[in-house]
């Protein structure tokens, strides 16, 4: 798993693809941010002229619009980091020896998978700075902080997962990210079909399904079990679904 | 190929159990669910009075939001979220009243944001979802019968419905939001004090009370009623004698605290931060204010029957100043040798048993500004108050521990700072990443 | 761990793999005082050099096929194939373009289970115990595919580590496989700016990176020019004789130069299994006499068909006649002497051995025939 892990690694930083997407990320994130901020800017100065009293909530004015222009972010930004860890070895033809190295495909699923996900969480960690950022104009609430992105990182590591599959399925990385974020976008959407179809079953089983959905809580700075929950067994089952396509993939040659 | 189909199905049977099995894990999950409020602000985390009415919950509670999707029902959701994450009795539902405006009109519902909170049989429709509203339509729903309190009036006390700095209205609409009726109450029959009263509440009275009113209360106190009573610094009202029958010794003083007291205010508003180990109170850390009060004491000889618990006291550095001419001016303070030093009490609660196993509760406080308009929100003081009065009406699950919380902080941005936040993020740093990938390739071309 | 210890079948002198390390005692020997798995490993050898002289005989079958068959959809690519190889073998496997080579190679090496039938490499089962299996072979598929965005040197170091059970001596190991396969020059460059040749000895480099006993070569010599084959060629050669080698190739010359031991497939089926030399002489039923005239040609084709125990004879350009005859005896004395004195110039007369081309074709041909 190690050496499956550290081959991943090396070949994610051996082209600029990891600067490239750190850098639109990151970038992307910061106008955002920066947008955030020059509104807290513009109401801070309004409520001193009319003198009310305090100042404004920063969770809610810069962080939950933040971390919610990130997890739109994020999910575009997952199936391009995952869409090459099974095409890119199918079309170079290496799966096959990789087919026949003394490691179980268990493991190097899993160091793929936790591959991509260090990459993920490198990046996301870099655009940390933006939140330590505004300590030089006020004081967020560190515990949104971190409960936001303990969020993007497990719904990343979710998406990752569903990408991990997709990758699995085809020898075009092209193909891959593509499925990916579609997959992404109709369980994204789930909740927004859950409150068309209103009521019943059917409404509240979409809405436990949608990805979004559980996001949302953790940008409150509420972490529920529940939600951790959902992230990760939605992780396990593309995850154990992926095992499935390999080992058909492995008997039809 | 028949190999083939058997391949296929064992596969789709693979998946099938597992999905089973994961969406078994879920639902144990979700029905054991629990959370962790990592905000400073603590927005996720219910009042701790909703969370007790809530813990104490013994039946189902159906709510009906009648909303069209959006942010004022997403916001109703996530507070439902809430409650049930403290409750597994809550059970929710959010219909869009224009696509089933049969639904809508059996509940009777003209507009949105409407909800409905049924259970035990009973229902309440509130005008929109709130935290505060949905705790008071259970407390209505749980409640067999509302219980009443009487404020006493005609004595010069500040009166409930006077929304001006001195009156009682933001005490009354509190008592209202826990479920309570609040009325005035007129003591001068001797038969005036209503039968149905559960607590009869005397705060800062200006003028004396009549003798007839004075056996009245006494009589009430010993059927085993329940009574507030909050004097102003030398204004006793002719309670003294009363209080002294139940254990409580009011002194003819002002209290006075250098140290502890309101920011920007005078030594005659001490600042209380330590208080008694009655489960009203125990554990209760904000700070409460009391402007202009007087102390109380034990007596050292309590009636038979009577027992005395501390509710809130002044710092050490207190002390009870017999000479009201000196607090004029802002001359320094020093106690005079016949003053008492603190710590001293300003609120205690007496229990006193009466005839037929009946308990009577005397609540006294040594101050009535703090429940007034003025006073009422500032600090911890409302929940102090709030507090003191359910343990005194048995209503133990409202109490509250929770301090007021700021949610608001200052944001100040000087034009240098904010092209700080502008140029870092948005330049600086995308650039920097840009260069260590663009640094290998350029340099493998010139290689 | 008793599998990995194997005779060899021609020496008495017993050539030992030791259990952890798979090396030679003598390498162990040499290398122990570096390193404590060498130390560990003697010991271990020295227990089990009983217990391995006891179970010498069902050890020395390195790859053991049994009832083979694999399908592709209504396809039968690989059918019934029973094979074994000993330990310092080396097979080839021959045969038309689908002829199920490259699947009964890829079975051998895991890469693909069997449809039914087992394959067993070092007595481990490569469906049940498929990664013990898989640590005993060095796999170079067909067309030999390589990370192309990597480094030679960091390839080597992952095959290293996904390899080996020990975790120190992968630099080591990448040192080593960079010297014995002529790497140094391109070690830091990236795959996909090697040439045909470094590649393919990148792919060699890899398969051989944790001395793997069992060596699965999928034509390793396929798209090389003729300079490069030969290099490999030799690398191969070097690393025949301890190691048992499975592998396929379209150039026969190069299966008689390398193989001991030949099968042939054809569509799925093992046709003929046998050593080189026994095979070529079991299927040539004539001896081809190639005779160089100066002139009048033919007279001379006249003269030769005359001769007892020519069969045919035939000529394909004006100088050069080829004449089939019957194998027991040796036709030249005879025709060379017809010819001269028939006044007709001699320039030249030889015998030519049937080609294992020739050979395999005719089986491949003749089995055609049959089945249809």
């Amino acid at each position: 798993m190690r050496s499956i892990y550290l081959k991943e690694i090396v070949q994610y930083f051996s082209s600029p693809v990891f600067f490239v997407l750190a850098c639109v990320f990151v970038g992307v994130a910061g106008v955002f941010f920066y947008n955030a901020v020059a509104y807290a800017n513009l109401l801070a100065t309004q409520m001193s002229q009319y003198q009310a009293p305090g100042g404004i909530s920063v969770s809610a004015v810069i962080l939950r619009p933040l971390f919610t222009d990130m997890s739109l972010l994020v999910i575009l930004l997952v199936p391009l980091i995952s869409m090459r860890l099974y095409a890119e070895e199918k079309a170079a033809g290496t799966m096959e020896l990789l087919f026949t190295y003394p490691v179980s495909d268990l493991k190097v699923l899993l160091g793929k998978y936790l591959a991509g996900f260090s990459v993920f969480v490198l990046i996301l960690a870099i655009s940390g700075f933006l939140t330590a950022l505004l300590a030089v104009a006020t004081t967020p609430d560190w515990g949104v902080v971190l409960a936001s992105y303990t969020g993007l990182i497990l719904m990343g590591g979710a998406v990752l997962a569903l990408g991990v599959f997709a990758s699995s399925l085809t020898r075009n990385q092209t193909i891959a990210a593509g499925v990916t974020m579609g997959g992404v976008l109709v369980f994204w959407a789930l909740g927004w079909f859950a409150d068309t179809v209103s009521s019943g079953y059917l409404g509240a089983v979409l809405r436990e399904l949608s990805l979004a959905g559980h996001l949302s809580r953790f940008f409150n700075g509420l972490i529920t079990l529940k939600d951790i929950v959902f992230y990760l067994l939605f992780a396990v089952f593309f995850l154990a679904v992926t095992l499935r396509v390999l080992d058909f993939h492995r008997c039809r040659g | 190929m028949p190999s083939r189909a058997i391949h296929a199905s064992s596969a789709a049977l693979f998946v099938l159990i597992f999905v089973i099995m994961l969406v078994v894990v879920y639902l144990t999950a979700m029905n054991h669910d629990m959370g962790w409020d990592l905000s400073r602000s603590k927005e996720n985390t219910l009042d701790s009075r909703t969370r007790n009415i809530l813990s104490a919950l013994d039946f189902d509670i159906r709510v009906t939001v009648f909303d069209k999707p959006g942010r004022d029902r997403n916001k109703a959701r996530e507070l439902l979220d809430l409650f049930a994450l403290e409750s597994p009795g809550v059970h929710y539902e959010l219909i869009h009243p224009d696509i089933r405006p049969g639904t809508a009109r059996r509940f009777g519902i003209d507009r949105y944001g409407r909800t409905v909170i049924a259970g035990k049989g009973r229902q309440v429709v509130v005008d929109s979802l709130t935290e505060e509203s949905f705790a008071n339509a259970l407390l209505t729903i749980k409640q067999e019968r509302k219980k009443n309190i009487y404020v006493t009036c005609g004595h010069g006390e500040p009166r409930i419905d006077d929304e001006g700095k001195r009156g009682l209205s933001s005490l009354a609409s509190a008592l209202r939001k826990d479920g309570y009726r609040v009325s005035g109450a007129l003591t001068i029959r001797l038969d005036a004090i209503p039968r149905d009263a559960d607590l009869l509440m005397v705060a800062g009275p200006r003028e004396r009370f009549t003798p007839e009113e004075i056996q009245a209360l006494r009589e009430f106190i010993y059927q085993g009623g329940n009574i507030l009573i909050a004097l102003e610094p030398f204004d006793d009202g002719g309670l003294k004698g009363l209080l002294d029958e139940a254990g409580i010794v009011i002194g003819d003083d002002l209290v006075v605290d250098p140290v502890n007291h309101a920011a920007g205010g005078e030594a005659t508003m001490p600042v209380v931060s330590s208080y008694g180990s009655m489960e009203a109170v125990a554990g209760y850390t904000a700070a409460t204010v009391f402007p202009t009060s007087r102390s109380l004491g034990v007596c050292e000889d309590p009636p038979a029957g009577a027992s005395i618990s501390r509710l809130a006291r002044t710092s050490e550095q207190s002390w009870a100043e017999h000479d009201p001419a000196s607090i004029d001016g802002h001359k320094a303070f020093s106690p005079g040798p016949a003053d008492q030093k603190g710590p001293l009490d300003i609120a205690l609660l007496a229990l006193i048993q009466t005839g037929g196993n009946r308990e009577a509760r005397v609540l006294a406080f040594g101050d009535a500004d703090f429940l007034t308009n003025t006073y009422f929100n500032v600090a911890g003081n409302r929940n102090f108050a709030m507090n003191c009065i359910n343990a005194v009406l048995d209503q133990g699950y409202l109490i509250s521990l929770d301090e007021a919380q700021f949610r608001d902080v200052p944001f100040v941005l000087t034009p240098g700072r904010r092209s700080l936040l502008f140029w870092v993020p948005v330049v600086v740093v995308p650039s920097l990443l840009l260069s260590f990938a663009l640094v290998p390739a350029w340099k493998r071309r010139r290689a | 761990m008793t599998p990995c210890i194997a005779l060899d079948p021609q020496q008495d002198d017993p050539i030992f793999r030791l259990p952890v390390t798979g090396w030679t005692p003598a390498r162990a020997f040499l290398r122990a005082g570096g390193e404590y798995a060498g130390v560990i490993d003697i010991l271990l050898f020295v227990c089990l050099e009983t217990l391995a002289r006891s179970d010498a005989q069902g050890n020395q079958r390195m790859i053991t096929i049994d009832d083979l068959t694999k399908v592709y959809g209504s396809r039968t690519v690989v059918d019934r194939v029973s094979l074994t190889v000993n330990h310092g073998e080396v097979l080839g496997l021959l045969g038309p373009n689908g002829a199920g080579k490259s699947t009964v190679m890829r079975i051998i090496a895991s890469a693909v289970p069997p449809t039914s039938g087992r394959v067993r490499v070092m007595s481990c089962d490569t469906v049940t115990e498929s990664i013990k299996a898989r640590r005993c072979i060095g796999y170079l598929p067909e067309h030999t595919p390589l990370y192309p965005d990597m480094k030679v040197e960091s390839l080597l170091s992952f095959a290293a580590r996904i390899k080996g059970g020990r975790k120190n001596g992968v630099k080591d190991r990448v040192r080593n496989a960079v010297i014995e396969f002529g790497l140094e020059e391109v070690r830091n460059r990236s795959i996909a700016t090697l040439s045909r040749g470094y590649r393919q000895r990148v792919g060699l480099a890899q398969a051989m990176i944790n001395d793997p006993p069992v060596l699965v070569l999928d034509e390793p010599t396929q798209g090389l020019d003729p300079e490069h084959a030969y290099e490999i060629r030799q690398l191969v050669k070097d690393l025949s004789g301890s190691r048992t080698i499975v592998l396929s190739s379209h150039v026969l010359s190069e299966v008689s130069q390398l193989c001991s031991r030949v099968a042939v497939l054809n569509k799925g089926r093992v046709i003929a299994v046998d050593s080189t030399e026994k095979l070529v002489s079991l299927h040539q039923n004539h001896t081809r006499i190639t005779i160089r005239v100066g002139e009048r040609l033919d007279q001379a084709l006249k003269t030769i068909e005359a001769v007892e125990g020519v069969i045919s004879a035939s000529s394909s350009n004006s100088q050069v006649i080829k004449a089939e005859t019957v194998r027991d005896r040796d036709l030249r004395p005879v025709l060379a002497e017809r010819i001269v004195n028939s006044g007709i110039p001699l320039l030249g007369i030889a015998r030519e051995e049937m080609s294992l081309e020739e050979v395999c074709m005719k089986l491949v041909t003749g089995e055609d025939a049959t089945r249809a």
